[in-house]
């Protein structure tokens, strides 16, 4: 067979698989989101078409999102689909979420997603050889897989830190202990509530210093972006995505302003 | 060989800094919150170490392979 047509056929298979693989986890970060919201809401006498629609509208997102073959919009098309919906989940959906179990969970899946999302396979083609891998001196630094597994390590090193602080807040029996001599259950709660948001976010800086901002001077200086105007091959792309941010910034500022008021 | 002890001690400090984002969530959990925020400082330090360690292995890699 010819080795070309083989190793198309070995990224077709590639791509189905991928595909496969991307549409397993997106549904299941679904169920485990806004499934039980989507029930609730079918099972109710009053329920409401409109909020239901909002529930189901990921799903749609989720098979544009396959189609989309751009890393960063698929990236980003399915998980900010879910933000109407989230708005609108009932209390005790949105209380079940929220507990420890199911919010480890969900953020496992969703980061599951996230690297199911960024891995798709490139395009089979027939035909047409592929494109070599840049070598020293062909455009890339010769350091793809050491890039590859300095990313690799931080990740891990960054998921041990979030397993250790969540081990802190909710299973530590020393910690526990601390709250439980906190005046009254809701000061309790809040104490809990406090140094919970308080270390997430600490966590979220640690991420960003220890692990995507190395990450990324990495891959900047790999990929050498143009940063002029005049050296970019489509300027209007950019003034696309401007408007694109925009969109989803009065998007997420409207949804707000409906919770607060509704 | 060096570039690789530079690796091993940066992902060491960042692995360490665990321990003092334990901390701080042992002092926030008592209502020590001075106590907190200066473990949370040195947890913070303690990364940023490990990102410069981590530099430097970087740098010396590429200078062991030219």
């Amino acid at each position: 067979m010819d080795p070309t047509y083989r190793q198309a056929a070995r990224a077709e298979r590639g791509q189905r698989q991928w595909m496969f693989l991307f549409f397993v986890v997106a549904i299941s970060l679904w169920l485990q989101w806004l499934g039980p919201g989507a029930l609730a809401e079918v099972r109710s006498e009053d329920g409401s078409e409109s909020v239901l629609a909002l529930q189901l509208l990921p799903l749609a997102a989720l098979v544009l999102a396959a189609m989309w073959n751009h890393s960063i919009g698929r990236l980003t098309l399915f998980p900010i689909s879910f933000i109407p919906g989230l708005v609108m989940l009932p209390d005790a959906e949105l209380e079940a979420l929220t507990t420890a179990g199911s919010l480890i969970l969900a953020l496992s899946t969703l980061a599951l997603y996230l690297v199911v999302s960024a891995a798709r396979p490139p395009e089979a083609s027939y035909g047409v050889p592929r494109r070599r891998p840049a070598q020293a001196g062909e455009g890339g630094d010769g350091y793809s897989r050491s890039f590859r597994r300095f990313v690799g390590v931080r990740m891990a090193v960054m998921g041990a830190l979030f397993a250790v602080i969540t081990f802190a807040l909710f299973w530590d029996p020393s910690v526990a202990e601390a709250l439980a001599a906190v005046d009254g259950e809701a000061g309790r709660k809040t104490q809990h509530a406090f140094v919970a948001v308080v270390m997430y976010f600490a966590w979220m800086v640690a991420v960003y210093m220890g692990a995507l901002l190395p990450s990324l001077n990495w891959e900047y200086h790999r990929r050498r972006p143009p940063l002029k105007k005049e050296s970019l091959a489509r300027p209007g792309r950019l003034r696309r995505r401007v408007w694109i941010w925009l969109a989803l910034l009065m998007t997420m500022t409207t949804s707000t302003f409906l919770w607060l008021v509704l | 060989m060096r570039a690789r002890v530079y690796e091993i001690l940066g992902v060491g400090f960042l692995l360490g800094s665990a321990y003092f984002f334990y901390r701080t969530v042992e002092f926030l959990a008592r209502s020590d919150y001075v106590a907190g925020l200066m473990a949370l400082i040195v947890g913070f330090l303690v990364i940023r170490a490990g990102v410069d360690i981590s530099r430097l292995a970087v740098a010396e890699t590429r200078e062991e392979s030219q």
